[in-house]
């Protein structure tokens, strides 16, 4: 199991859960001023998101003894009372100063089974002279209606496609495994946060040092959700089937539009073809924007069918796939939006009017420097954002020599990052 | 810290001398001031370009010590309704002449857009009070104020300024705030703004934030218009039809730069005119330049409308 043998010993491994890890230490330093008010932690978050590596990994930084109980040990009240026993004590045969108490799983506590054992565990806290760390994933279940007061809940959140891809690289090197980036993201976007469950993935698709991307492509997530990769080759061999296909794919128009066209030139070479699926795609992104300027959803229907039947028309009859092809996920678009934003949020400032306070401070500008509002944002703001970006001071400056007073200038600042 | 003025109000000009550039219509301004009287005033051309500094420079000499209060200026396209003609100019006109000015003087600005409604009683108002007030009025076009309008005004149109106008201005200011501009940025300076002095100004402030030494690196990042080389580069790569390199080419240009698919492709067409292109292809570029700039305005996803043109010009053949 790579899950277990690549789990991180150190806290400073644990990935992607810096702010949790964070407060877990503060808790843990104040053990080593006496026994703090806040005696147990309660750790809660979606299933594999690092929570008992953290705990285990806690322990032995602190360098303490570490106990841990889940669900495979029994837990009722009477078993429990001799752990509680022993917690009340310092007393240890390692010579260790304290003893780590990991309770996992808490809210998978039984209710038969395990009778007693949620109020076992409120006697043990309130009893403690060690150090009780509590693991459950639903921070409300009613299992822990008392627990949830007496310690202090630390959350621990998805993992971050970033993270969860970078944690998989990892792996596949120490493992020997050509790390193919295109499947390791897409094991990462599928784990939907859950890092141990992408680890037992890319376990499952290594073979023979390589990740298979055929097989990536296999294992399903969710019921109903189809494969963006079986999409595009349906849509660009011409199925009549694409358009219900891809509609089904729970994926917006707009980024299936964008799969679409980073894609076209990987599927048609030829520059007559090329230049007509990028027609199609064209005409489909007009189609969509019409949607959102005539609050027309009609359009909707239109899009989504030039973009698949209208793009893999240009397919050669009747003839079947030749793949598998290397499609590439559609991250330019992204990045331009991205590069576009700031600017484009300053625009939109003027197209609501919503935001008064925005417009008062590019009046004010615009009074003084003899412009309309309109010519504030379009030949003023940019530089002023260029200005700030590099020199936040002198932008800073350049306002208050308008006249401008601290708050307008804060805002108008704040917009600049983009905030 | 030292407050730090907008340059393009630091450096704006207050006499007529400086004006860059407009000779023909600083000439009639001069002999206005030299006989402190003027007709109603349509000051045509594009942006950056003097009208609004040589109003304020003839309010200034026109009406003398208390021109700040005998001159309203207001920007017709923040208040372009027509109340705004109604009660706010009106009122203006209306009451007396303070102090020693001889008139009053209205300047309105970017008035082209305001609605031929208000554009009908701005009329009534230019003949009711020339008793007490002078009327600017500035526009891109004056074609598209109503006639009447252009009837009661001296039309004075402002050009681009030229090469030779525009970069004597930013060497003085250049040198007045201790920077280094080699040629090659003053180049870069004058295509981006295309005979803008307010886009050139703040060209160049913004260039400042980087450091005292300016190049035209610099100058293409900060205008978000593309190097023009790179520009050529790309529509060559298309024209040759060599699809995936031009692809890449455009991405790395409007990714890096942040450029919107609108300016790539009016760049596109600024440099399209100025290459050796055979003549029936250029005809077929230039329909589709046009084409694909109305579509960026109709669709959402700039890049993808840029590839899709990219993918048209390399099947033209």
């Amino acid at each position: 199991m790579w899950a277990e043998k690549h789990r991180p010993r150190l806290l400073s491994e644990v990935r992607g859960q810096d702010e949790a890890v964070a407060q877990m230490r503060k808790w843990a330093k104040e053990w080593s001023k006496g026994t703090p008010r806040q005696k147990a932690i309660l750790l809660f978050g979606p299933a594999g998101t690092g929570k008992t590596t953290a705990a285990l990994a806690l322990g032995a930084e602190m360098n303490w003894d570490v106990l841990e109980i889940n669900a495979s040990d029994k837990r009722s009240q009477s078993s429990l009372e001799e752990v509680s026993r022993s917690c009340r004590t310092r007393y240890s045969f390692s010579g260790k100063p304290l003893k780590l108490y990991v309770i996992d799983e808490v809210d998978g506590m039984s209710g038969t089974e395990d009778k007693g054992g949620v109020r076992a565990l409120c006697e043990m806290v309130r009893n403690t002279v060690n150090p009780i760390i509590l693991i459950c994933n639903d921070l409300y279940s009613p299992k822990l209606r008392h627990l949830r007061s007496m310690a202090k809940p630390i959350q621990f959140g998805k993992t971050r496609k970033d993270a969860i891809a970078a944690v998989l690289r990892e792996i596949s090197r120490k493992e020997g495994v050509e790390p193919d980036f295109l499947a390791l993201n897409l094991m990462a976007e599928r784990a939907e946060g859950d890092l141990r469950s992408a680890i037992n993935d890319l376990e499952a698709v290594s073979i023979d040092g390589k990740v298979s991307r055929e097989s990536v492509r296999v294992p399903q997530k969710r019921k109903g959700e189809g494969s963006i990769f079986r999409a595009l080759d349906m849509i660009f061999d011409g199925y009549r089937e694409a358009a219900e296909y891809a509609r089904d794919l729970d994926l917006p128009p707009e980024q299936l539009l964008e799969w679409i066209a980073e894609n076209i030139p990987v599927r048609y070479a030829d520059d007559a073809s090329r230049a007509y699926a990028y027609e199609m795609a064209s005409l489909a992104d007009i189609q969509l924007a019409r949607v959102y300027r005539r609050m027309h959803w009609g359009f909707w229907g239109y899009a989504t069918d030039i973009m698949t039947r209208g793009v893999g028309s240009i397919a050669e009859a009747g003839r079947g796939s030749l793949g598998p092809y290397r499609y590439v996920p559609p991250r330019a678009y992204v990045q331009h939006r991205a590069r576009m934003s700031v600017l484009a949020s300053l625009a939109q400032a003027k197209v609501t009017e919503g935001e008064a306070s925005v417009m008062d401070a590019l009046r004010t500008i615009g009074a003084r420097c003899h412009m309309s509002t309109r010519t504030v944002l379009s030949d003023f703001m940019p530089y002023l954002k260029v200005i700030h970006d590099k020199r936040p001071e002198m932008a800073e400056s350049m306002l208050r020599s308008l006249g401008m007073a601290d708050a307008e200038i804060a805002m108008l600042t704040q917009r600049l990052r983009g905030e | 810290m030292q407050s730090e003025l907008p340059w393009i109000e630091k450096y704006r000009p207050t006499e007529l001398a400086q004006v860059a550039g407009q000779a023909d219509v600083v000439r009639i301004l001069s002999s206005f001031v030299s006989q402190k009287r003027m007709s109603h005033l349509i000051f045509a051309g594009p942006a950056g370009v003097g009208k609004t500094t040589c109003a304020l420079i003839l309010a200034r000499k026109i009406l003398g010590d208390d021109w700040r209060n005998n001159f309203l200026e207001l920007n017709a396209s923040d208040e372009r309704g027509i109340d705004v003609v109604r009660t706010k100019i009106k009122t203006f006109c209306r009451s007396m002449v303070l102090g020693g000015s001889p008139f009053r003087i209205v300047f309105l600005d970017e008035v082209d857009n305001i609605t031929s409604d208000s554009q009908h009683a701005l009329r009534r108002e230019m003949e009711q009070y020339t008793a007490t007030s002078r009327f600017i009025l500035s526009c891109n076009y004056s074609s598209k104020l109503i006639p009447p309008i252009q009837s009661r005004c001296v039309i004075l149109r402002f050009t681009p300024l030229k090469r030779e106008d525009l970069i004597p201005v930013l060497r003085r200011i250049a040198m007045a705030e201790g920077l280094d501009v080699d040629e090659a940025a003053l180049d870069a300076i004058f295509y981006v703004s295309q005979g803008d002095m307010r886009q050139a100004t703040n060209l160049l402030q913004a260039a400042h934030s980087f450091g005292e030494r300016i190049t035209s690196e610099m100058i293409y990042k900060i205008s978000g218009e593309a190097n023009p080389g790179d520009i050529r580069h790309l529509l060559a790569l298309s024209l040759q039809g060599n699809f995936d390199k031009a692809r890449q080419q455009l991405r790395t240009i409007m990714i890096e730069q942040g450029l919107s698919g609108v300016d790539l492709v009016s760049q596109m067409h600024r440099e399209a005119l100025r290459m050796e292109i055979e003549r029936e292809k250029l005809a077929d570029l230039l329909k589709l330049l046009a084409e694909y700039e109305f579509r960026l305005v109709e669709g959402s996803n700039d890049l993808l409308q840029c590839e899709s043109l990219v993918a048209q010009i390399c099947s033209l053949g």
